[in-house]
């Protein structure tokens, strides 16, 4: 059983199940903390029975004119509660409150997804994302030097996007797009 | 310290208090209208132990109404140097003479900085009619109003307990009053009305408005407040109809709308409609759950029918066990139900080798497993359950083959559920029972190696095991940072002190507190009352009280403690921890009546006690539970509060209020609910012995012999620990305790002392000691993979048992190492 629910700063608490998984980056607090003043309603949770928090989405909005978009800084899920469209389910409301003109009105919803996190990107194509560019050495720690000669799918991301319903000629998304491949300092908005 | 002075910083930082008023006196002379050279005479006095002199200056400082922020905030450090609270609070004494907007706000920094709800109440208040007067815009008089509503909303939510009952009622009709004219547009803003209403029980008024703006807007915040205002109002018929149009026009399949739709529908015998509409519904998880919880309110739907038909349905997802144990209770019979799915997805077959295991069939199995044991605990107890685990494991173990990248393989859980039923089979925890553990469970690892239970577990029995280096690499491995370091760094930290002397983690958490923390919540804080993010104001406060208050900040500063102490780093005590330690005991005794919902004036332990147990039935099993800590026991709030009592009382000797940490600690140690190992427990006996004038030390409890167990580092570094408590009272305050304290500490110095010097004598034996128990272990445990008929069925090959002592020989050396170095 599930229901979504706002996330409060007290939820940090209780995320454990959830972010000791690898591919769950921790951050900062004044990161998660930074998103509950400036999008409240776009990082919200999934709740079991128990009212214990099972998954959550942490999203935002940025951009402007026709880059102005959704974008999924963190969707995961604890794996007890996995395979049962939880996921799915976070990522489909995300779009039904950005999609609207009110208060959001985004042309896409956008994501970077680890090249290898094979699991997130079936996930993502199933619910009608492509990739739009490579993004290489994303990822990557401070010493590594990216090459677009050398690409290494644990530290490349793929910037994976969906059009909504205002890019109505489809703007923001493109054909052969996992073959783009730029830098991190080239993603900007 | 001073923006004004580097010199007389240097002078106070180094402790020189009698130059340092000299200085302080010239300064003044020459500067007779600077108010902060006032408040810091009052400073160099109180911390030069005048406490009196020091309190008169600063209440005469204090009636002259010093307006410079930097004087207000050292005058406030000087109260608390010397313990005194003023008859009004500071800023608020300053700005009812100065109202200035300026002055306010930084009121308002300081309250929300100090975590002070009623502080902010004032200043925000305050805040509201300075603004009407300092020309400020339409929008800025809002925003301010907001926030003085919202905070009366805090004060009433956070702290009822500090508030007199006349305030509880009129604060949240102030808080109305202030909004009353405004208009509210957004979310968050009617959230703040929603709660003030509800505090001045005008549910009625309450409901109508969050009606109203829901037809506007689907906000989901204010959605669950209406829902829950009008089940609160048993307005049944609104409630069914609206969860309805959520569930079924909206199609927001949503599983609390659900439950208050099946509850509303039994309390207006709409029980019939509200079944045509389940049964009508989608194939959801929620619906299908829905049908179990109709039985709650309808004998004529069994409730077995159901849970048979949600097993049939999701036996093959893992949130089957989560989401059935809240219908389905221990000691119910699914016996039946389990068996005939069992049959049904064909596992004899599997469990035959006939045919190939599948995802789902170990998902199911784990399922299977999980449900008999939490309906039947008792399987624990019986060597059979053990052999069915491993059965299990071994027919669905080909899967951790195609186990794609960062992926977990659930069959995990058999083991986890193998060594709670080894744990529960066995008398107690002894070295040789962890040893099969570890490697089992390493063994398990091995091929899933980013399941966090399965380390968490090993974290665990390392430590037992005395094999610090272990637990402390498996927990690097699991990246653990910023908030974690607050809820989950428990498994590694918890006496650390007494088996290593490598404090890096320990100094990281306590980067986390006083810098990260400290940084950036309260500023946080502000831009959340600047954003209007209103709806989550009281979270913010609440998560930084949880986190300036934390156990594990706490005890984080304990063990920083004593390994300053084993380091001879006085000053790190002294400057750093004591003041800290005297801040929690003050904290803790701030609000005496703030209860349970309360977070406030009180230690609030966020420490992650269930990640551990969320796995296997989801429960703390008590027993394995209780075995786990007979060795290096989790602390407890009254462990916490004794120990910090017990620095406060060797190293706050001048604390005005000394007298009260010797009673409050006697009485806490007398209570003896305290998680302590012996060897701590005659430690702070010592300390008991010396409060109370008795003259014989207790016989220290005899060492433990194998140095395979967490109690055996931990019984020596104890005892050189506490031999530098006794030489720090002996040489600091030793006469304070007259001729018999004195002769009471230098007999237990002498028998530690002798003992510490037989130990280091045959520390150099330690290597070949332990070589010669491991060696015994191994031939112990080797023969019982292969010959005992439950440890053959781990199929724990010898390679894989030689390869786990080595690893532990090794950590078994870093362990002497340690040692070696007290
Ligand atoms: C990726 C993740 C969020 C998926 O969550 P989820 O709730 O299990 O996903 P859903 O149930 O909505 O899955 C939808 C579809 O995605 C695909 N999918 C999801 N998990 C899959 C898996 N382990 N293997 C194969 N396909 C998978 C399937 O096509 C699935 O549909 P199906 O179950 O009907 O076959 C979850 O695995 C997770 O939290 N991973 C760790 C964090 C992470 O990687 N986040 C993404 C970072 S960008």
């Amino acid at each position: 059983m599930t229901s979504i629910k706002p996330v409060q700063a007290t939820d940090l608490f209780e995320t454990n199940p959830i972010n000791l998984d690898p591919l769950t980056e921790n951050f900062y607090i004044y990161f998660y903390l930074q998103y509950l003043t400036d999008w409240p309603s776009l990082f919200y949770k999934s709740t079991s029975a128990r009212n214990t928090i099972t998954g959550y989405m942490l999203a935002k909005t940025e951009g402007k004119s026709r880059d102005w978009h959704s974008h999924i800084s963190a969707v995961t899920i604890d794996p007890n509660y996995r395979r049962i469209g939880l996921a799915s389910w976070l990522c489909k409301a995300l779009e039904s409150y950005t999609e609207p003109e009110k208060p959001y009105h985004a042309y896409f919803v956008d994501l970077f997804v680890k090249c290898n996190n094979k699991t997130a990107i079936t996930l993502y194509e199933k619910l009608g994302y492509s990739v739009f560019r490579r993004v290489v050495g994303y990822y990557g720690g401070p010493n590594d030097i990216p090459s677009k000669k050398k690409l290494i799918d644990n530290e490349d991301a793929f910037d994976m996007r969906k059009p909504l319903k205002r890019d109505v000629k489809r703007k923001s998304v493109r054909e052969n797009g996992r073959k783009q491949l730029v830098f991190p300092e080239d993603v900007y908005f | 310290m001073t923006k004004y002075d580097k010199l007389i910083d240097d002078i106070i930082a180094s402790k020189n208090f009698t130059h340092a008023l000299s200085v302080v006196t010239d300064k003044i002379k020459q500067y007779p209208n600077t108010s902060y050279f006032y408040a810091l005479e009052a400073q160099v006095l109180a911390l030069s132990g005048e406490i009196n002199k020091a309190i008169d200056k600063a209440n005469d400082l204090l009636a002259r109404f010093p307006s410079d922020v930097t004087t207000l905030k050292l005058l406030i450090d000087v109260y608390e140097l010397c313990d005194y609270t003023p008859k009004e609070d500071v800023f608020e004494k300053v700005s009812k003479k100065y109202p200035t907007f300026q002055l306010i706000q930084e009121w308002l920094d300081h309250a929300i900085q100090n975590f002070d709800i009623l502080g902010m109440q004032k200043a925000t208040m305050s805040l509201t009619k300075s603004v009407s007067s300092s020309g400020q815009s339409d929008e800025n008089i809002k925003i301010i109003k907001l926030w003085a509503a919202a905070s009366f909303m805090l004060a009433c939510n956070c702290c009822k307990s500090q508030l007199k009952p006349i305030q509880v009622k009129l604060y949240p009709q102030l808080g109305l009053k202030m909004i009353e004219h405004l208009s509210l547009s957004s979310a968050p803003e009617v959230y703040v009305q929603s709660k003030l209403l509800e505090l001045s029980g005008k549910d009625e008024e309450n409901l109508e408005k969050l009606g109203n703006f829901l037809k506007k807007e689907n906000d989901l915040e204010l959605k669950i407040l209406y829902f829950n205002g009008l089940e609160k109002a048993k307005k049944y018929d609104v409630l069914y109809e609206t969860t309805k149009h959520y569930l079924v026009d909206m199609n927001e399949d949503d599983w609390d709308t659900w439950k208050l739709f099946l509850e509303s529908a039994s309390h207006s015998g709409k029980l019939e409609d509200a079944i045509s509409v389940v049964k009508s519904y989608a194939v959801t998880r929620n619906s299908q759950l829905a049908l179990l919880e109709l039985s709650k309110y309808s004998e004529e739907y069994p409730k077995d029918e159901y849970v048979a038909n949600y097993i049939s349905k999701y036996g093959h997802k893992l949130c089957l066990f989560p989401d059935l144990s809240i219908f389905v209770k221990s000691g119910d019979d699914i016996t039946k139900i389990l068996e005939v799915e069992y049959e049904t997805r064909d596992i004899p077959k599997l469990l035959s080798g006939t045919r190939k295991p599948t995802e789902a069939d170990v998902i199911f199995l784990v399922n299977y497993l999980k449900l008999k044991a939490y309906t039947d605990q008792s399987l624990f107890k019986s060597p059979e359950f053990i052999t069915t685990c491993c059965t299990f494991y071994n027919a669905t173990k080909p899967l951790l083959n195609k186990l794609v990248e960062f992926e977990y393989f659930p069959g995990f859980e058999f083991i986890i559920l193998t060594i709670q039923s080894m744990i529960t089979q066995a008398p107690a925890l002894d070295e040789l029972l962890i040893i099969k553990l570890i490697i089992i469970l390493e063994n398990t690892l091995e091929k899933n190696k980013f399941e966090f239970h399965l380390k968490l577990w090993l974290i665990s029995l390392y430590s037992k095991l005395n094999l610090f280096s272990k637990s402390s690499a498996l927990f690097d491995s699991l990246k653990i940072k910023s908030i974690q370091l607050d809820t989950i760094s428990y498994p590694i930290t918890n006496r650390s002190s007494t088996v290593t002397s490598n404090v890096s983690k320990l100094e990281e958490i306590s980067k986390f507190f006083n810098f990260n923390v400290k940084n950036e919540v309260p500023q946080m804080i502000q831009n959340c009352l600047h954003s209007l993010a209103l709806n989550k104001l009281q979270g913010f406060v609440e998560f930084q009280i949880r986190l300036e208050t934390s156990f594990t900040k706490i005890s984080n500063v304990l063990e920083l403690c004593n390994a300053a102490r084993l380091t001879n780093h006085k000053t790190a005590i002294d400057d750093r921890l004591k003041p800290t330690l005297r801040k929690y005991y003050k904290f803790w005794h701030s609000a005496p009546g703030s209860t349970d919902e309360e977070v406030y004036g009180k230690i609030n332990d966020n420490r992650d006690l269930t990640t551990f147990w969320d796995c296997g039935i989801h429960t703390k099993l008590e027993d394995v539970d209780a075995k786990l800590n007979s060795i290096n026991p989790l602390f407890n709030l009254s462990y916490l509060k004794l120990m910090v009592l017990r620095e406060l009382i060797i190293y706050d000797i001048h604390y005005p209020n000394y007298e009260d940490y010797k009673k409050e600690f006697i009485e806490l140690y007398e209570s003896s609910d305290a998680s302590l190992t012996s060897i701590e427990r005659w430690s702070l006996s010592a300390i008991v012995q010396l409060i109370k004038g008795e003259t014989k030390a207790d016989q220290i409890p005899e060492a433990p012999s194998n140095l395979l167990n967490f109690n055996f580092s931990h019984y020596y570094f104890t005892v050189v620990n506490t031999n530098k408590q006794i030489q720090y009272i002996l040489s600091n305050h030793g006469a304070t305790w007259g001729i018999s304290g004195v002769k009471l500490l230098k007999s237990i110095s002498a028998q530690l002392n002798r003992l510490i010097k037989s130990f280091r004598e045959e520390s150099l034996e330690l290597n070949v000691a332990s070589k010669h128990i491991l060696s015994e272990y191994k031939v112990k445990v080797s023969d019982w993979f292969v010959n005992d008929p439950i440890g053959s069925s781990f199929k724990i090959t010898a390679k894989q048992v030689n390869t786990s002592f080595d690893s532990i020989e090794d950590a078994n050396y870093k362990s002497i190492v340690e040692l070696r170095k007290i």
